[in-house]
């Protein structure tokens, strides 16, 4: 199932290639010659938003389709992270001086590969403005940094469908169409509506948006069924296991951001859960996807039931949302308290239960009183805890560095 | 009038063809176009070749050299390459590489070229501080339902259609030729 993974020789020659068909397209439609791009903000011709909007539309339906036809994992595909006051300021200076310059980075290219001198400037202009970014960033780095939402979508951000999402998206591609064509035939430009063709694009269109609705986004289960290859054999050599101590150790670091999920059934959330996890169902889990894949790097998220068995759907469910270094506490809350409740202790008011069968993911200890995270396992403090040798587990997968974005 | 042979395609057509590219990008490398990491990752490159110490202790041009790898060593850089390489063949096939500059009927090529340095350099500023252009951020984050990328197309658009008009000497012809 798509995206591949490629590396080495072969990833650079499918790099070039795509690069190769972008440019050659942009030539094509005349993104080489400034004043055709330019002629878009005086209404003299509209091909820079007529293109780009097709190209939008184009990708994310073939996108979705795919997606809803099971050969492409969405939840792997790049998406660009939301910093909201960046990306609203640089868009604005960079509409306001493409009006200016003519070019944006990618058309500029192309110009120069066709021998256009002004091409050429604006590359080099391009080149010394962000030598210039380079060095003064830091002066702003709190703005740069502002607003930071992670990978979050329209769909994250309406809480709609994505049959919804991809529907606004073709109403206000035909709305930029048809109103910009409206006001440059006021203008006296461009040439009139050719009605037949235009009623075939916005059918495709609109087809394509129906198909997406029709064919939905897999199911957890299907997802499972297709991907579960990939991920059951980090399920099967336990490397996304991690043992109390590690989850100590973790707990105890102030620099990583820790969600720790709790999936049992409320009763035992009563007896004794950890101080600063949070009980979540597993049918949940999907609406926490947009909080889970923002945290901000380190992060990590663990996973944790009375055994595993419950722990271990939610981690399925995480992997296949795409939220990255998620782990399972090792042998559950069972083991934890077996390592850090002391029973022996006098008072404690803890007694295993002698009836308890192995793996059956339920509660294995008796607390005198429902104590909740009142029970001193439950906020252990690790510099007066005994020190247990663990192997550790936990490999930081941090989102800033997944290849993707025009970074 | 400025219509030249061969003909530029029709852009709806452009579009698609666009949208294929970017679909077939996201499909096989996960990831979708782009062009404007691509040069910032040239100009750290030769920056590190010049002040090696200075790019190590600034942090905004030392996340794209972090660790031994070269900053070239990125998709992007491999496809800007393509991107040249595209237009130019292009550009061969329909007989349009050409030493000239495009400006418009009422600015010199000299005016012109001022015009696109100064804009090239504030473009180039305003990509690497949006975290993209209209290829990573418009194309691939558009695509992709991503906030942040629909956020800045909007103020991309409005901010071009708001400058056009005090620009305009730039571009259009003047009142008495139409």
């Amino acid at each position: 199932m798509a995206p591949f993974a490629l590396s080495g020789g072969s990833a650079h020659l499918v790099e070039v290639l795509i690069g190769l068909a972008f440019g050659f397209v942009l030539e094509s439609t005349g993104f080489g010659d400034a004043r055709r791009l330019a002629a878009q903000f005086y209404f003299r011709e509209l091909r820079v938003v007529q293109t780009m909007f097709t190209a939008i539309v184009t990708a994310m339906l073939l996108l979705y389709l795919s997606s809803g036809l099971g050969w492409l994992d969405l939840d792997q595909l790049w998406v660009n992270p939301t910093y909201l006051p960046s990306a609203a300021l640089g868009g604005l200076i960079f509409g306001v001086v493409f009006a200016i310059g003519g070019y944006c980075p990618g058309t500029s290219l192309t110009s120069l590969a066709t021998g256009k001198l002004d091409g050429l400037f604006f590359v080099v202009g391009s080149l010394l403005g962000m030598l210039a970014f380079g060095e003064t960033a830091d002066h702003f780095r709190d703005f740069y940094y502002a607003g930071h939402y992670g990978p979050i979508q329209l769909t994250d951000l309406f809480g709609v469908s994505t049959g919804t999402a991809v529907l606004l998206v073709a109403l206000l591609a035909l709305l930029f169409f048809g109103s910009l064509k409206l006001v440059a035939r006021r203008l006296g430009h461009e040439r009139p509506v050719h009605w037949p063709k235009a009623l075939a694009g916005t059918a495709l269109l609109l087809g394509g948006v129906g198909a997406v609705t029709a064919l939905g986004t897999p199911s957890l289960e299907a997802k499972w069924e297709r991907l579960g290859a990939k991920y059951q054999p980090r399920l099967a050599t336990r490397e996304v296991f991690i043992s109390p101590a590690e989850l100590l150790a973790l707990r105890a670091d102030r620099d990583l951001n820790l969600v720790t999920l709790d999936l049992r059934p409320e009763a035992d959330w009563n007896q004794f859960h950890l101080a600063y996890s949070e009980r979540v169902a597993l049918e949940a889990l999907p609406s926490l996807r947009r909080r889970l894949i923002s945290l901000t790097d380190p992060s990590v998220v663990v996973v944790l039931s009375n055994d595993e068995t419950a722990a271990t759907a939610a981690w399925r469910h995480l992997a296949l949302l795409g939220v990255p270094n998620v782990y399972v506490l090792a042998g559950g809350l069972n083991r934890w308290i077996a390592t850090y409740g002391s029973p022996a202790a006098p008072g404690s008011g803890l007694a295993p239960i002698a009836t308890a069968l192995a793996g059956d993911d339920a509660l294995h200890w008796r607390f005198a009183a429902a104590l909740g995270d009142r029970h001193p396992a439950a906020h252990l403090d690790p510099a007066h805890t005994p020190k247990l040798a663990f192997q550790p587990k936990v490999k930081l997968q941090r989102k800033g560095k997944k290849s993707g974005g025009c970074g | 009038m400025q219509h030249e042979t061969p003909r530029y395609w029709n852009p709806y057509f452009g579009g698609l063809m666009l949208g294929l590219v970017l679909f077939v990008a996201f499909f096989v490398a996960g990831h979708g176009l782009g062009s404007s990491g691509g040069t910032a990752r040239v100009v750290v490159a030769l920056e590190r070749v010049v002040a090696p110490r200075h790019v190590a202790r600034t942090p905004a041009v030392a996340e794209f050299a972090h660790g031994p790898g070269s900053p070239l060593d990125h998709w992007i850089v491999w496809s800007i390459g393509g991107v040249l390489l595209g237009g130019f063949l292009s550009g061969l096939l329909r007989r349009r590489v050409r030493f000239e500059t495009f400006h418009g009927p009422r600015i010199s090529p000299r005016g012109r070229w001022i015009a696109a340095l100064l804009g090239g350099a504030i473009v180039g500023y305003a990509a690497r501080l949006a975290r993209g252009c209209t290829s990573g951020q418009g194309l691939s984050g558009g695509a992709t339902l991503a906030v942040g990328s629909w956020v800045f197309l909007f103020a991309c658009f409005a901010g071009a259609y708001g400058c056009a008009f005090f620009v305009r000497r730039l571009w259009t012809p003047g009142r008495e030729e139409g």
